[in-house]
């Protein structure tokens, strides 16, 4: 594996592998030089540098919203199915939390918008399960009369 | 492979209930028929709630009388083509995320909260 010498914090450092650097501290614009080279460039225009620092932290600021996971689901068919069928207001309330899920996942905040998506399916199960619940006692409470007459 | 499993059962288990609520709804008229729940909301407020006259529309379409279901709850048949759109990209979000976030997008969502909450309100003052 080819290696390389780095400038971090004012310190020469090398011959390090870029996995020793990164650990290291190496970031873009760290000064990076190997054997070979004219003179000392940023660590960014090296390609086989610059690769490194997508795999180890896409998300450490660099990383672009196309390289995040895709869009944990906002589950809005089934908050609008509940709140038009039966359950208005978890409904609307999972509508809300689906909402989140865009919003934190369009700021690059994945794991915000995993939650936000896990707490919309909780809400449109409680609306499953007061459907459950409601629909028979509405149904025994509409028969009761013919019962007893 | 046991999400798997789980899944396609949910899948199966799903559409069976949908075919048989399509059959018990074309067959039967919700309207003044006590085996079907009158809506929880109506009966302890007194006011209409979103989802009031859904039966009895579902009931019209399956007969395709679009007027009479229109009238019964107009906001299910505005929705029902943005809900299957919505399944369709639930189905495709991992392959086409770019469609998913498309119709997924705030905007959409808001409006979605909006219309309804609005819709609402308004059923019940005119």
């Amino acid at each position: 594996m080819m290696t390389y010498y780095a400038i971090i914090n004012n310190v020469k450092v090398g011959p390090h592998t870029p996995g020793e650097l990164l650990n290291l501290g190496m970031v873009r614009d760290t000064l990076v030089w190997r054997e070979g080279m004219a003179e000392w460039m940023p660590a960014w225009r090296l390609p086989e540098l610059d690769g490194c620092f997508y795999k180890v932290a896409p998300g450490a600021g660099y990383g672009q919203p196309s390289e995040l996971p895709p869009c944990p689901p906002s589950y809005l068919a089934w908050s609008l199915v509940a709140t038009l069928l039966c359950c208005q207001i978890p409904g609307l309330v999972a509508i809300v939390y689906s909402v989140c899920v865009e919003n934190r996942y369009s700021r690059g905040d994945f794991e915000g918008a995993k939650r936000a998506s896990q707490t919309a399916l909780i809400w449109i199960w409680v609306s499953v399960a007061l459907a459950l619940i409601s629909i028979p006692c509405v149904i025994a409470l509409q028969l009761l009369p013919a019962f007893l007459a | 492979m046991a999400v798997k499993i789980d899944r396609r059962l949910l899948i199966v288990a799903g559409v069976a209930l949908l075919l048989a609520a399509i059959c018990v709804y074309f067959y039967f008229d919700p309207s003044g028929n006590r085996f079907f729940p009158r809506c929880p909301f109506l009966a302890a407020t007194g006011y209409l709630c979103p989802g009031c006259g859904s039966q009895r529309a579902i009931h019209a379409l399956l007969h395709g009388d679009i007027a009479s279901a229109w009238h019964y709850n107009c906001m299910l048949l505005l929705f029902a083509p943005l809900i299957v759109l919505l399944l369709y990209s639930e189905c495709v979000r991992t392959s086409c995320p770019r469609y998913y976030s498309r119709i997924n997008s705030a905007p959409v969502i808001w409006g979605c909260f909006i219309v309804l909450t609005l819709w609402w309100i308004l059923r019940n003052i005119f």
